[in-house]
């Protein structure tokens, strides 16, 4: 059953370096477009959605779209589902798009969570980075969210960016405390091939940090953010008590989710499929059945690989029960790595450990089988 | 048969007949020359003509080099007399690795072309092509090539030619290969000067094999040059060498795709069909005669050739030795210069232990191997042979360093050495004697071949020409200095088995025979080298180069600290998981050692460090 609902807005207002997401510049009238149809598979949707707890709007960047358009898709959404069994409704917003009327909107159709692209609060960082906003934005933006009466709010921020210095990290910690913020996405920059910041560090023009700064960078932030209080949910993910994103967690912990729009991902009923990323190619189509590719999904090894990004662990008997298998005799390789450290088992839990976290992709490689063609 | 055959007009064919070749130094326009005569003289149509095409391999191509000879038949009319001529254009391998090969290939001509680039002038290679030219005989046409570029100084080329060489250039042609500029000239010098064979056709057979090559439904066929008698279908032939009879299939010439002839005379290059198996059978240099009547003597210069670089060749996936065993064998029916035998490894596993001509032909052989045949490989730094003469008074050979005996039981080791003759513009002649000098490079000979171009001649160990010299030569001399070499012989060397310690294991394929006094630098060099080639691994590991168990340099590789993606949403989890399943290939590219995982590069690092 449907537990979230994905809703993909794949346009932006200037391209971020670091950026390999599914997004793009487009006029006013492609906007439109593509907000029109996106209405009309929202209008058409007739899975069961009983169990639907949370809505997600992210990109791309999604508060960049103009009132008038977002209203049209909020109220859609309002009038197809029940938003009072609705737990989590995010929106991702840029600190600069953030105005009275946004928020005031936002707290109309019922969103109540919304993630900010921070990334830094330092404002030459976040020029390098091509971010649209500047430090300021960000406590203006956060003032008027609350003033609308939304105050679970989240932030994405990135470390170990160019030439990034340990200091910069800890300011941008003392920064994000500071502002009681509820949950916070760190990320490790990740130098994607696709982006811009690839091309720049090719040239010499940008820095990358070496592996060992990233890690004495990581184990600040993990260290830092513990003692103000925050969980350290997932790997990336840290929030104060009661506020873990529940939207997130569904893809974690292999529950059913719907992805609307142009490049949206979906995993329902054990099948995996997405939307096309051609944005023309979604506007044309009539339906999403049409323009929709399916993928492998491999349930149990799913399962292993992501659920073990939430560092509370995943249940060994829950889990064997699931998938009626031995989970040691299965994967002996799990064996190998609570003898190497890198996993706990613990209380009929296997989860990573302190150094398993560092090396978390040596562990989902260990796991991986050999059916992929 | 052989009465159906009117020797009368062999005879006169024969007079028409002119056998060449081209020699020159690497980039000097060789290939680009021959390109030119098969278009002038029609022998392909320049829309089947693919640049440069006696190179066939494609290897050839992209290295601008040719390893596999080749021989075309061109039909010529010349315009001062009106007759129409047969050349026949033969291919020489441009590299010193296959000086026996080239020896061989102008042994099947009465001349050759010395093509000389008119901006560089003499080279080494040159200069080794012309004594070889000069050893078998051979009528050479001066032409000086690449006239049309800015900085061509032909007159200059003229004098070194006449004063470097001793030949008179006077009437060297001046020439573009490129724009085909002095071609129709060249061909008229081939026929006016070179002479046609003087072969008997009612001697008994004596052909010369020069090259061969394989093929699948023929087996192996030896190209060869007629120097006396007739050659047909039918014939019961002999290999001189080998020792083997066959019956001849079938007889052509190349033009340059095969074509069938009745019959091989005096002077003409072709080839023979005799569902021969055996490559070893086929060897350059032999001389094929009929089994009756025989000829008495073998044509001169016969010799079997030596491997004189060796390398364990190790395939990464250990399922793959027997498709590397078949690669080898196939790649030998084309080349009898290769050779192999089973060796293990306990670092590598099972392999062979290659014997290769020199440092080029062996990487040609790992790049096909690894291209051709699909088979991802490891291979060893390379050795020499060295004589290991032993307390108890016996002398054994030794291609592989973990084959030295015990230092107890060793008197003295020899390593062969090369008579290295250099040439380079006067202003690098400190730098070169420096690095020869670094290289325990004895000093024999200097001389100015002009007023800016020394040649200088050094006596060089092997070894170190194996290690980098070439590489080191371009580099002291900006790319000017040329290089040519021959063995010259074995010498006694204060010579030491250095090897390497990952994580305390020791890697026998990482074991080198080093001169003692460098020891200490290489081994530091090695051990940091190998620590940047390594990767991290889930622990901390040490190097460490040791001789006698002696640790004589150490370097660390730290424990991998952190290596976690940091986003993984809905729409990543295909993606990630591609990164992972990347991250687990290139484990697999990887050699176990241990419990560390050794890239294929560090198996060679011993050649790439800079000293």
């Amino acid at each position: 059953m449907i537990e979230g609902i994905y809703i993909h807005i794949p346009f932006c207002e200037q391209i971020c370096v670091y950026c390999d997401f599914h997004k793009e510049i487009a006029t006013d009238k492609k906007k439109k477009l593509y907000i029109n149809r996106l209405i009309k598979s929202i209008d058409h949707l007739n899975d069961d959605f009983s169990e639907l707890k949370t809505i997600y709007i992210g990109g791309g960047t999604p508060s960049n779209l103009d009132n008038v358009l977002l209203e049209q898709l909020l109220k859609t959404i309002k009038v197809k589902f029940d938003l009072s069994k609705i737990i989590e409704y995010t929106i991702e917003a840029n600190p600069n798009d953030i105005t009275n009327q946004k928020s005031d909107l936002f707290a109309k159709y019922g969103i109540n969570r919304v993630s900010l692209g921070v990334q830094s609060f330092d404002n030459q960082v976040l020029s390098s980075m091509n971010r649209s906003h500047q430090a300021e934005d960000i406590e203006k933006s956060i003032k008027l969210l609350k003033k609308a009466g939304i105050n679970n709010i989240s932030i994405d921020l990135i470390f170990g960016f160019n030439n990034q210095t340990l200091s910069q990290v800890a300011y941008d910690l003392e920064k994000a405390i500071s502002l009681n913020i509820k949950h916070i996405s760190y990320y490790a920059l990740i130098l994607e091939e696709k982006s811009i910041m690839h091309y720049l560090v090719k040239q010499g023009k940008m820095g990358v940090v070496d592996e060992d700064l990233d890690y004495l960078m990581y184990n600040k932030i993990i260290d830092t953010l513990k003692e103000n209080g925050y969980k350290h949910y997932e790997i990336s993910n840290f929030s104060l008590e009661g506020y873990d994103s529940m939207h997130n967690v569904l893809y974690w912990t292999q529950k059913s989710y719907l992805g609307l729009g142009s490049g949206a991902h979906s995993y329902v009923d054990d099948k995996r499929f997405f939307q096309s990323p051609n944005v023309q190619e979604y506007i044309s189509s009539s339906n999403d059945q049409q323009c929709r590719e399916f993928y492998p999904s491999y349930p149990l090894e799913d399962a292993l690989i992501f659920g073990l990004r939430v560092l509370e662990g995943i249940n060994v008997l829950a889990l064997e029960k699931q998938f009626k298998i031995s989970l040691f005799e299965r994967y002996p390789a799990i064996l190998t790595l609570i003898d190497q450290g890198l996993l706990l088992y613990e209380d009929d839990s296997i989860r990573l450990s302190e150094k398993g976290l560092m090396l978390a992709n040596n562990v989902f490689a260990a796991l991986l089988e050999e059916h992929h063609a | 048969m052989s009465n159906e055959i009117n020797i009368k007009e062999v005879q006169e064919r024969q007079k028409n007949i002119r056998n060449f070749s081209i020699i020159a130094h690497i980039d000097h326009g060789k290939s680009t020359l021959a390109d030119r005569i098969l278009e002038q003289t029609e022998a392909i149509s320049s829309r089947d003509m693919k640049a440069q095409l006696l190179d066939s391999m494609d290897l050839e191509r992209e290295r601008g080099i040719t390893i596999k000879l080749n021989a075309v038949q061109i039909k010529y009319t010349d315009k001062t007399d009106g007759q129409i001529y047969i050349l026949h254009l033969i291919d020489t391998p441009g590299h010193v690795d296959f000086t026996y090969e080239v020896s061989r290939s102008l042994a099947a001509c009465e001349g050759a072309v010395l093509v000389v680039d008119a901006a560089q002038g003499i080279e080494a290679q040159t200069l080794a092509n012309v004594y070889l030219a000069l050893d078998n005989d051979l009528e050479i046409l001066p032409l000086i090539n690449k006239i049309d570029l800015p900085n061509a100084d032909p007159e200059k080329v003229r004098s070194e030619i006449e004063d470097v060489i001793g030949l008179d250039a006077s009437e060297a042609v001046l020439a573009s290969a490129k724009d085909g500029i002095g071609i129709e000239e060249i061909l008229h010098q081939v026929i006016a000067k070179i002479p046609a064979p003087t072969g008997d056709a009612s001697a008994p057979l004596k052909a010369l094999i020069f090259d061969s090559y394989y093929d699948s439904y023929r087996g192996i066929i030896p190209s060869i040059r007629i120097v006396d008698g007739i050659v047909k279908k039918g014939d019961k032939i002999k290999m001189m060498a080998s020792k083997t009879t066959y019956e001849v299939t079938e007889v052509g010439i190349f033009n340059p795709k095969q074509e069938i002839r009745d019959y091989l005379g005096p002077g003409d290059v072709g080839y023979l069909a005799a569902a021969i198996k055996t490559v070893e059978d086929v060897r350059v240099g032999d001389t094929v005669t009929h089994v009756k009547p025989a000829t008495k003597e073998p044509l001169p210069g016969y010799r079997q050739l030596n491997p004189m670089v060796f390398c364990g060749l190790f395939p990464i996936d250990s399922n793959k030795y027997n498709d590397l065993r078949e690669a080898l064998d196939r790649l030998k029916l084309n080349d009898a210069s290769l050779i192999f035998e089973p060796e293990t490894s306990q670092a590598l596993g099972f392999g062979f232990r290659t014997g290769f001509l020199g440092l080029l032909h062996m990487e040609i052989v790992q790049e096909r191997i690894e291209r051709e045949f699909n088979i991802p490989l490891i291979a060893t730094s390379p050795s020499v042979i060295y004589h290991v003469h032993l307390t108890d008074g016996t002398m054994i050979n030794i291609d592989n360093p973990s084959d030295l005996p015990e230092v107890q039981k060793i008197e003295m080791i020899e390593e062969p050495y090369v008579k290295a003759t250099i040439m380079t513009p006067d202003e690098y002649v400190g730098n070169v004697m420096e690095l020869c000098q670094n290289k325990r490079g004895i000093f024999r000979d200097m001389k100015y071949l002009s007023e800016l171009r020394v040649e200088l001649v050094y006596e060089l160990p092997l070894l170190e020409i194996v290690y980098d010299f070439f590489d080191k030569l371009k580099s002291y001399s900006k790319g000017y200095a040329s290089f040519d070499y021959v063995f010259s012989g074995y010498k006694a060397s204060k010579l030491v088995k250095m090897d390497i310690l990952l994580n305390g294991e020791l890697v026998d394929a990482l074991s080198t025979i080093v001169y003692k006094d460098f020891a200490f630098r290489r081994g530091k060099l090695i051990t940091d080298k190998l620590k940047e080639i390594i990767p991290r691994q889930m622990f901390e590991v040490p190097i460490q180069a040791s001789i006698n168990n002696k640790i004589i340099a150490r370097s660390t590789i730290k424990a991998m600290r952190k290596n976690v993606l940091a986003k993984c949403y809905g729409g990543d989890i295909s993606r990630k998981r591609k990164l992972l399943e990347k991250q687990k290939e290139g484990k697999k590219r990887m050699k176990n050692i241990g419990s560390v995982e050794v890239p294929q590069e560090a198996f060679l690092t011993v050649l790439s460090i800079d000293e």
